[in-house]
């Protein structure tokens, strides 16, 4: 009797000494960029929805450093739309979607000179743009619109911040941005000629993490899609304060704010079920299309008419989350 | 209760064998020294952390003053605010602040810092000691990064030129606060996985050892302790039989031997016990032991002698109830180891048994108690007594033929007178004449000679008489001389033609003695001495009676003969019973050795000396009666 009760006294003793520090986890490192869409993710960390010793928000400055970062593996997920992600998996970054983090409905735009009544307008302009695959791509959607080429404009690429300063010199005609931009050039007498709302469902920003880090500590990626949906919850049923709580990170009055996230559509766990799961995933066709209208503007290498991988859509942590 | 204790204990005794114990502080020590090493060990990671961060954060502050003072420079604010955001990606930086010279926050890590003052963006840094450390950053325009006080944190200040020096010195501030406690406890973590790898080691190590310990130890110790207990509950043909050559195996093998050993002492001992008993239960004589005077053990022997059925009934009875009454300890073990002592016992029928008996210690169950062998002489007793009288007739019968002539002769001139005296006054009487005084002087001579035959007849039948007198066996004062005169009559026609009788009488007091005895004694000497002379030359031959006193105590009576003498062989066995050098029908063989049993009844002894064809001497020596005597009645009137 007592010989193996002092044994088990033993064992719980070494299980004691083994449990003095919990093994250490790395956290998720998420790069975000100034975006409307991306602020339930700090509004979450601020909440302590989404745990910071399990998920590290990053905020870089422009879509070109947060992919480079990405690349780099400085980080270990991104939200990005998904051109961005095509372009990724096109290089062998091995992104997986894992969510559906918004889709813009509005919040991207492009921004004249009040003058400027129609997109044929355009022609001859100067038109500032980022240096990214998804400014190309809108650029693209618009003058499609305005039945021109590119060669019919002229395309000024500079870092999303530096756009403000170049409209108030004059040294640009119009801008392919995105929010807050929108909003502050707006305030500068820019107003909107077209907007994403015109090509619904075109610009997505998803959730996007390495494989290898996916494989390795899916807690981190569960903990941050349950903050994700705890988030969005708060904001609402407290759409009053959460708009307080965001306004001040991207530099918005919150009335702006109010508006630029009108243009931004969050997507609830049936949404997302919606386009992540089942036989064909509903992201599966946008995604292809998107890939086959990429590579029909040469925006992406390869021949048009190839079929994207589904690999890139990853629901298992959504199902697990939200089942 | 008492099954219960061994069986609580068993738990206990499991632990302090040695297959567990060992193991046990093996695992005990395993846990000190893990604990031991792993304290030291975090204490060791953790500076390692602060010290390998600390330099990481003054190298990267470095390069980013040098690039950020350049970017500034160029006036390119965004690609300052996009390096500091890159810094982000560090998820152990807790904030990364560029602030001007009037402390607004002009770059972060975080977005909503920026273009907040340094009061609402970061409150710490408004503290005294973190005013001071950007104060002296300012002054001394050098980097200042130190790991916090209690170790969590790194934090680094970095002046920065945020103009070119042209436009005057407006000096800005880099501060970068890094977290260590993520690392510290990764760290910590390794160390404890580490010191926990080691215990695990050392507990698997303990349990082969246990195992070890089990089925090399263990087992075959337990097998040895089982034989050893089937050993002592009486299994002698238990064998431990352990295999191996170390120690244990040696031990189970000298074990093996030393049970063997004793199983073979044991049947020796079964057998030599079962040889004792028996010799106990056939002896003939009778044997008792007791303790304390009660009986513990009675053998067959005594069982009859004492005419009980079974040994049962005897045991446990008292030595008292087996001894005729009047007993005085008879069975109590005396000075005198093995001598002999006459007890009577009493008979289950009542009658008395005579008993000689020799008690002696021995050691019975393990305590010291009392033998007593006896031996039945109640016989024997009866057919000694049966014999002396015989040999007094033997004696009596060897006497017949002398008494006999002893009396013939006195008869014959007593009857040759008495009719000579008849025939003398006859003839007077019918002559009608009186006897002449001549005649009348020989009647009366003859009468007086017949009186005189008559006399010395009377004498010859009182001798006899006395030395016949068997019933009376009284001791008391004797007056040895005319013992001897009356002897030295009686053997008179025995000695007469064989040798001179010469009686040498000392001044001797009487003696303390049956008379009847003694003269049964000195009959039974004179007829030998006699017997020991050839006839024919009596002239040449004498037979010598010599008395004189020893001392106070004791009178020795001499018989000396001259005859052929003992051979030196036979003096040894003269007072045996039935020796004889007396051709058949001479002697019964037991003269001797009734003088011998006379003489130490009275408390005399009898020594003999003999010189082969010059004669024997006998010597009896016998207690002075006065003082006996005195004490004898001191005794009676006392009793």
């Amino acid at each position: 009797m007592n010989a193996p009760r002092s044994q088990s006294w033993l064992l719980a003793a070494l299980l004691l000494l083994c449990a003095c520090t919990p093994t250490p986890e790395p956290r998720l490192r998420m790069g975000t960029i100034p975006w409307p869409g991306s602020e339930p993710l700090f509004l979450g960390q601020q909440l302590g929805l989404i745990p910071a010793q399990r998920v590290h928000l990053i905020e870089y400055r422009s879509s070109a450093q947060l992919l480079r970062a990405f690349r780099n593996g400085a980080i270990d997920a991104v939200s990005a739309s998904l051109e961005e992600v095509l372009s990724l998996e096109q290089f062998g970054h091995e992104p997986r979607v894992v969510l559906v983090l918004d889709a813009s409905h509005g919040a991207d735009c492009l921004m004249v000179r009040p003058g400027m009544a129609s997109l044929s307008g355009l022609a001859g302009q100067r038109i500032g743009s980022e240096e990214s695959l998804l400014g190309m791509y809108m650029l693209t959607r618009v003058l499609e619109r305005a039945g021109l080429r590119r060669e019919d404009v002229r395309l000024e690429f500079s870092p999303l911040e530096t756009h403000v300063e170049a409209w108030q010199r004059g040294e640009l005609d119009a801008v392919v941005t995105f929010e807050p931009y929108c909003q502050r050039l707006a305030s500068v007498g820019a107003h909107k000629l077209f907007d994403s709302s015109s090509i619904p469902g075109e610009i997505v920003d998803v959730l996007v993490v390495r494989k290898d880090f996916l494989q390795a500590w899916p807690h981190q990626v569960d903990a941050l899609l349950r903050g994700w949906f705890a988030a969005l919850a708060w904001k609402q049923q407290h759409p009053e304060e959460a708009i307080q709580r965001m306004a001040g990170r991207l530099g918005l009055e919150p009335r702006r704010l109010h508006e630029a996230l009108s243009g931004v559509r969050f997507m609830d766990a049936p949404a997302q079920r919606t386009l992540l799961t089942g036989a064909r995933p509903g992201l599966q066709d946008t995604i292809e299309r998107m890939g086959e209208l990429l590579r029909h503007h040469q925006l992406l290498p390869g021949n048009p008419g190839q079929t994207e991988s589904a690999r890139m859509l990853d629901a298992a942590p959504l199902l697990r989350v939200s089942p | 209760m008492r099954a219960l204790v061994p069986a609580q204990r068993a738990g206990w005794h499991r632990l302090v064998s040695m297959r567990v114990l060992v193991p046990l502080l093996l695992i005990a020590y395993a846990c000190f020294f893990g604990l031991y090493t792993l304290r030291r060990d975090v204490a060791h990671r953790e500076l390692q952390v602060e010290e390998h961060v600390r330099q990481d954060i003054t190298l990267r502050m470095t390069h980013l003053q040098g690039t950020l003072e350049y970017l500034l420079r160029t006036g390119q604010l965004e690609a300052v605010r996009e390096e500091l955001a890159e810094l982000g990606s560090n998820p152990d930086l807790t904030v990364g602040l560029l602030l001007d010279d009037q402390r607004t926050v002009l770059a972060s890590t975080r977005l909503a810092l920026i273009g907040q003052p340094v009061w609402e963006a970061w409150p710490e840094l408004i503290r005294p000691e973190a005013l001071a450390r950007m104060k002296a950053a300012r002054v001394r325009m050098s980097g200042d990064v130190r790991v916090s006080e209690d170790g969590s944190r790194v934090e680094g200040y970095y002046p920065l030129q945020l103009s070119p020096e042209s436009q005057g010195p407006r000096v800005g501030l880099l501060y970068l606060q890094h977290d260590l406690s993520q690392l510290k406890a990764a760290q910590r973590y390794r160390a404890e996985h580490s010191a926990l790898r080691s215990s695990l080691l050392l507990v698997l190590i303990a349990g082969l050892l246990g195992l070890f310990f089990h089925f090399a130890l263990g087992r075959r110790v337990r097998r040895l302790a089982s034989v050893a207990r089937q050993l002592a509950a009486g299994e002698l043909n238990a064998r431990a039989r352990l295999r191996g050559v170390d120690e244990l195996g040696t031990l189970g093998r000298a074990f093996d031997d030393m049970a063997e050993r004793l199983s073979q002492d044991q049947e020796a001992l079964r057998r030599s016990e079962a040889s004792f008993r028996t010799l106990i239960e056939r002896s003939p004589d009778a044997i008792f032991v007791h303790r304390e005077r009660t009986l513990l053990f009675a053998n067959p022997a005594a069982v009859t002698l004492l005419g009980y059925a079974r040994e049962e009934e005897l045991r446990g009875l008292a030595v008292e109830e087996l001894l005729m009454p009047g007993e005085q300890d008879p069975l109590a073990e005396t000075s005198m180891p093995g001598a002999a002592r006459e007890v009577r016992f009493r008979h289950r029928g009542g009658q008395q048994v005579l008993g000689e008996v020799v008690t002696f210690s021995i050691p019975f169950d393990g305590q010291p108690a009392v033998v007593s062998i006896a031996r039945d002489v109640t016989e024997r007793k009866q057919v000694q007594e049966k014999l002396r009288t015989t040999d007094r007739m033997v004696s009596l019968g060897t006497l017949a033929a002398g008494v006999a002539h002893e009396l013939n002769n006195p008869i014959s001139y007593v009857l040759s007178n008495l009719r000579f005296a008849v025939d003398e006054l006859g003839e007077a009487g019918e002559a009608g004449k009186p006897l002449s005084d001549e005649q009348a002087q020989e009647v009366q001579q003859a009468l007086r000679e017949a009186l005189e035959g008559g006399e010395r007849m009377r004498n010859i039948v009182h001798d006899l008489r006395s030395f016949s007198r068997r019933e009376d066996e009284h001791l008391g004062p004797v007056d040895i001389h005319a013992v001897l005169d009356s002897c030295a009559s009686l053997a008179r026609s025995v000695i007469r033609h064989r040798a001179q009788l010469v009686k040498e009488y000392g001044e001797v007091p009487r003696v303390l003695a049956n008379e009847s005895r003694l003269g049964q004694l000195f009959l039974n000497l004179l007829v030998n001495a006699g017997q020991a002379i050839p006839e024919g030359d009596a002239k040449g031959h004498s037979v010598r009676v010599t008395t004189a006193r020893v001392d106070a105590m004791w009178v020795v009576v001499s018989v000396q003969d001259t005859g052929v003498g003992i051979p030196p062989e036979n003096l040894q066995r003269l007072f045996k019973p039935f020796f004889t050098t007396k051709p058949v029908g001479v002697g019964t063989g037991l003269g001797l050795s009734i003088c011998h049993g006379i003489v130490t009844a009275m408390g005399g002894r009898i020594e003999v000396s003999s010189e082969v064809g010059k004669g024997t001497t006998f010597r009896v020596y016998m207690p002075v009666a006065e003082k006996s005597e005195q004490a004898t009645r001191g005794a009676k009137s006392t009793g």
